[in-house]
């Protein structure tokens, strides 16, 4: 099995105050692996290293190797920018941008220097297709993406980070601003889009890793200490047999 | 926490102990009857399987609704299976007295050189009700020395039906009691299978504890 990810030995700072202690581990390639744990514990921030979405917090800091493909991408030559097409990211809150439906779909391949119309047109139909929206916003394309439901402009979301053919998408906490009926929608196009992509997700709805996840790594900052990954395994086998106490804790509820 | 819901577990988990001991029960006096001819205490213990049907339906509908509504995971999951298959397990256990004491009646021509054979029974009857007793409390206190034990306990039962079988086919030739053994025979092979199913509630306990599924015997 290939992995997507290959972390080496992550420790990351938010100023003097460390975040992330000592993160080894290898993330699947075509798999949905989830990252759960209780608040404060790490996720986001590890999934940020991920796309270095790290890099704009001032005074931030990581030492380690983080490999996507076997790219490390905190190498010197790397363009962030492209690390961030080939590693998209879908937000807790869906943040269309406020333009065009269409407009939001094409922003991406534009930016990548596609100009020919039929070509962005095709383009926006697919990622739309694949984003499950495409049906219900085929006839209204030139309407504002504001216009749509939060489900809606979630998927939205997913339609513009596909339309750039990304590699791996990190989702972080993506359905909690979201109803049940949508937050299914997005489980079904998750599971959809595992074929094509590495999706890795953070949530803190843990029947939502048990529903959708391959893969869970549990992680816990204990009291004076950094956060850091305690179990990673099969979610079948974190769900019904984890090997550490604290994970059984936490997810049978009986933390703290 | 998920204080409400790791209470109720408790309570059905002490339910499926208590029912346990009723069915315990069952077997203990479904074996008296036998030794003793008594039809009375025999139509007792057959009425009563209808209470143990009844407290299994209980456990298994409370089972189901704590899955849809609290979504268990690892040992409250695991615990919730055990509790559920061990509910099973007594039932099957509690149709088995039954059968025993249904069979009471039949028993009424005992032959004379049955005495032998009815010791055999009466032993293989105290070592049922060990390997039951043993299983319930494997469960009752998780643990896992008691469970990997069973099988050890179970196995003189299997011996003792197999020699009171041998025993049997040398000393059935009065006619007048062919029913009488037939349906002796069928006891035994109930017990037999009551501790079987004590067993199996063992390896229930060992998946509760460890999450490895495993075959004991």
């Amino acid at each position: 099995m290939k992995n997507a990810f290959e972390v080496r030995n992550l420790n990351f700072w938010y100023g003097n105050f460390k975040a992330l202690e000592n993160i080894t581990l290898d993330i699947q390639a075509n798999r949905i692996t989830a990252f759960i744990g209780p608040s404060g514990c790490g996720k986001s921030t590890f999934l940020r290293c991920l796309n270095r979405m790290n890099d704009i917090i001032e005074g931030s800091k990581l030492e380690g190797e983080v490999y996507l493909f076997g790219d490390n991408i905190y190498g010197n030559s790397v363009d962030v920018a492209e690390l961030r097409r080939r590693v998209g990211m879908i937000f807790q809150q869906p943040n269309p941008f406020p333009m065009s439906i269409y407009d939001n779909v094409a922003y991406g391949p534009r930016i990548h220097g596609v100009k020919n119309k039929d070509e962005l047109d095709e383009i926006v139909k697919r990622s739309l297709e694949r984003a499950a929206l495409w049906k219900e916003v085929k006839d209204k394309l030139n309407q504002s993406a504001l216009s749509l439901s939060g489900g809606q402009q979630q998927r939205l979301c997913f339609a513009r980070l596909l339309a750039v053919d990304p590699e791996v998408i990190l989702m972080d906490e993506p359905c909690s601003a979201i109803d049940p009926t949508s937050t299914q929608k997005i489980e079904d196009l998750m599971y959809e889009l595992k074929e094509s992509y590495t999706i890795i997700i953070v949530t803190h709805n843990m029947q939502q890793a048990a529903r959708v996840s391959d893969f869970t790594a549990f992680m816990l900052a204990e009291e004076n200490k950094s956060a850091t990954i305690i179990e990673y395994g099969s979610t079948e086998s974190i769900f019904t047999n984890p090997k550490d106490k604290r994970t059984e804790n936490y997810i049978t509820g009986r933390f703290g | 926490m998920r204080k409400g819901f790791h209470e109720e577990l408790k309570e059905l988990k002490k339910d499926v102990v208590e029912l346990g001991r009723v069915v315990r029960r069952s077997i203990a006096e479904a074996l008296k009857a036998v030794e003793e001819g008594n039809l009375d205490l025999a139509s007792q213990v057959m009425k009563n399987d209808d209470l143990i049907d009844q407290k299994v339906l209980a456990i298994e509908e409370h089972g189901i609704g704590l899955v849809a509504r609290q979504a268990p995971v690892a040992r409250d999951l695991r615990l919730l299976h055990s509790i559920l298959f061990i509910g099973t397990h007594l039932e099957r256990m509690g149709d088995l007295a039954f059968n025993i004491a249904r069979a009471v009646k039949y028993l009424a021509k005992k032959p004379e050189k049955g005495n032998e054979l009815m010791e055999i029974l009466r032993e293989m009857g105290r070592n049922t009700l060990n390997v039951v007793d043993r299983g319930i409390e494997a469960f009752e206190k998780n643990d896992l020395k008691i469970a990997e034990e069973l099988p050890q306990l179970d196995e003189p039962i299997d011996k003792m039906f197999k020699e009171f079988f041998k025993l049997l086919a040398q000393k059935s030739t009065e006619e007048h009691s062919l029913d009488w053994a037939s349906n002796m025979v069928l006891i035994c092979r109930w017990l037999e299978r009551i501790a079987d199913h004590a067993v199996d509630i063992g390896e229930r306990v060992t998946y509760l504890v460890t999450g490895e599924m495993v075959e004991l015997d």
